[in-house]
């Protein structure tokens, strides 16, 4: 029998939902997790959780990002890298998680999907050295 | 003082303004596992079928290749150190097509796969660098194969003639002088005007060493590039090696230069990419080979070609070599590439252990491309040897069970015993055209009849030296003005008798 993967079963249980109405949602989710006992596949849960997040924010058009900067950045400054995000993801909204790291020096590093923009200071200096190396 | 340090910082402010203080934007993923040099990652939407990859590993950065792209993950072959890549490690794309060094600088070194020199005799400055896959030239470039390679084995070019351009596999069993060919012909290249590319695939490193101490020997290294991916090599190095020693074999292609790629073995290479296939879950089919194991050899030996003199007239000649097992041609790998190629050379035990080496099978083997790779006095002298030499087998066996046999039954089977004897060749000593052509004139103007078989090989011997101090205009002759006439007849004649004169057993 051919296996069935995360993906998919988040894809299932998320289109049965949206084509359902709300007082259908315990039924089908009963339903949904006696498929995935029946197909022994109950330890898969955490890999479904993640995609149906990942399912979700296609849908609404959202972007996951992740930030580090040397230093807290200014409205204005995140403004200008959400508008970046969104023109190369083709997303509407960016949703950011920030934190700090000393070693960039300046700058930042943003990671969203599977894209890393590296406009680190330390990140710089690393290709200029291997720029001046070669 | 002063001025070398105005240069240096003059030189130094020159390279940083040069320097473009850009955002570097990269495509990442994550190993998701990692088994036998095969890796899935995670992420990588972006990524292209063949691309190099950067695994992250906690010694160092190892790199792979792109294969499998699927819609969540892709599987990789990883070309290094495999043991160094951890699950969870980065991987990063770097948007650029496995290729590898290509250039003169790599003529007479050994390199792997990869194009890294491995013979110790230090880093290797590239002309280029040319992609290791690589759509094979069209028809409108292509133009029919008419010139002669040359292998100094007077059996082949006799027989079963190989033309510059031709793919011409070299089949038979295990130990029974498949190498020895490939070898010899790119020998007699030396003064040919050719490159030769030895590609060896899972091959043991100390075949390899003699092989390449036996080039140096005979001065064809000058000419030649090993490229090896031994036997204790991973799957992926000698999944990618025959294509990466085309790609080395393309540049002089490109220049407008004649080269020989041997590939020394297409079985192993097969087997390798079931390897790697089985690894990366693709589904088994025949013998557990991948469905696209065809296209794994059409797509390389279809590089090989004879471009037109307005695609610069270059060409690839490739001598892919098949093992077989038990003499089984008909097995899967064997079929696609006897189907692939333009003729085969099929060796057979039996006559191996006879002693007639080498082990031509005169009605197995057969060359697409025929006398049209020939030069005209050998088409003149040679042309019907091949179906002589399987008619004699054919004889032989017969007269095995009958003692009364016509005179010209006789005849033939004398004859064939003669040619047959011809035809033996020690290793690493070919034979050149013109003296090939010698030899077979005697033979088939019925000039050495009465010769014993036990001395042919002496006579041969002699023949050559003879004529290499009383002929040597006449043989030049032969080999390079390409013409065929009565003179040239009469002259071969009138130096084969000479020759005859001064040996007493023919008196």
């Amino acid at each position: 029998m051919t296996k069935t993967s995360a993906q998919q079963y988040a894809q299932a249980v998320l289109d049965e939902c949206l084509d359902s109405l709300p007082k259908d949602y315990p039924k089908i989710l009963d339903s949904f997790c006696a498929v995935l006992e029946k197909n022994g596949d109950l330890s898969k849960w955490h890999e479904i959780e993640k995609a149906l997040l990942v399912l979700d924010d296609e849908r609404n058009s959202v972007s996951r990002a992740e930030l580090w900067s040397s230093r807290p950045l200014s409205d204005n400054e995140l403004e200008g890298l959400t508008a970046q995000v969104m023109a190369d993801s083709g997303r509407q909204q960016v949703v950011w998680k920030q934190r700090i790291d000393k070693k960039l020096l300046g700058g930042v590093i943003v990671k969203y999907g599977d894209r890393v923009l590296d406009m680190s200071y330390d990140g710089n200096l690393r290709r200029l050295k291997t720029f001046l190396s070669n | 003082m002063s001025e070398t340090k105005d240069y240096i910082v003059e030189q130094i402010r020159e390279r940083i303004s040069r320097f473009q203080n850009l955002a570097e934007t990269k495509s990442v993923g994550r190993v998701l596992k990692v088994s036998d040099g095969i890796a899935l990652v995670s992420g990588l939407s972006q990524a292209m079928m063949s691309e190099i990859l950067e695994f992250k590993a906690a010694s160092g950065s190892v790199m792979g290749v792109a294969l499998n792209l699927e819609e969540n993950q892709i599987g990789a072959i990883i070309l290094g150190d495999y043991t160094a890549v951890k699950e969870g490690d980065e991987v990063v794309a770097t948007q650029r097509i496995l290729e590898v060094p290509v250039g003169e600088a790599m003529v007479g070194r050994v390199v792997n796969a990869l194009g890294e020199p491995v013979d110790g005799k230090g880093q290797i400055k590239a002309a280029a660098f040319y992609p290791v896959e690589k759509i094979a030239p069209g028809v409108i470039t292509r133009q029919s194969v008419t010139q002669p390679v040359q292998t100094g084995i007077k059996a082949i070019d006799a027989m079963i003639p190989i033309g510059r351009g031709q793919r011409e596999l070299i089949i038979g069993d295990r130990q029974i002088g498949k190498t020895a060919i490939a070898i010899d012909a790119i020998i007699n290249q030396k003064g040919q005007n050719m490159k030769c590319i030895y590609v060896a695939i899972g091959q043991k490193e100390s075949k390899v060493a003699n092989i390449v101490a036996r080039l140096e020997e005979a001065g064809a290294m000058e000419y030649t590039t090993i490229v090896l991916a031994g036997a204790s090599h991973p799957a992926a190095l000698l999944y990618i090696a025959p294509y990466a020693g085309c790609a080395m074999a393309e540049y002089f292609l490109d220049k407008g230069e004649d080269v020989l790629v041997v590939y020394d073995d297409l079985s192993k290479h097969a087997n390798s990419y079931r390897e790697i296939s089985l690894l990366l879950r693709r589904p088994p089919g025949r013998e557990a080979y991948p469905g696209d194991v065809f296209y794994l050899h059409s797509r390389l030996l279809e590089r090989a070609c004879k471009l037109n003199a307005e695609h610069g007239g270059g060409s690839i000649t490739a001598l892919p070599i098949i093992e077989t097992q038990s003499g089984d041609v008909s097995a899967y790998i064997p079929t696609n590439v006897i189907s692939i190629t333009d003729g085969q050379i099929y060796l057979e035990p039996d006559a191996f252990y006879q002693g007639n080496r080498p082990a031509v099978n005169a009605g197995l083997s057969v060359s697409r491309v025929g006398s049209a790779a020939q030069i005209k006095a050998m088409k003149k002298v040679a042309g019907k040897l091949r179906i002589d030499a399987a008619q004699f087998r054919e004889l032989a066996a017969f007269a095995q069970f009958g003692s009364d046999l016509d005179d010209e039954t006789k005849k033939k089977l004398e004859r064939g015993r003669l040619l047959t004897e011809i035809f033996k060749q020690d290793q690493y000593n070919p034979i050149s055209v013109a003296k090939q052509v010698l030899i077979f004139f005697a033979l088939t103007n019925g000039l050495i009849d009465n010769l014993p078989l036990d001395k042919v090989k002496e006579f041969e011997a002699g023949l050559y030296e003879y004529a290499d101090i009383s002929g040597a205009k006449l043989l030049d002759k032969v080999a390079t003005s390409g013409e065929w006439n009565e003179e040239i007849e009469k002259e071969l004649r009138a130096l084969v008798s000479d020759y005859k004169k001064t040996l007493q057993y023919l008196q």
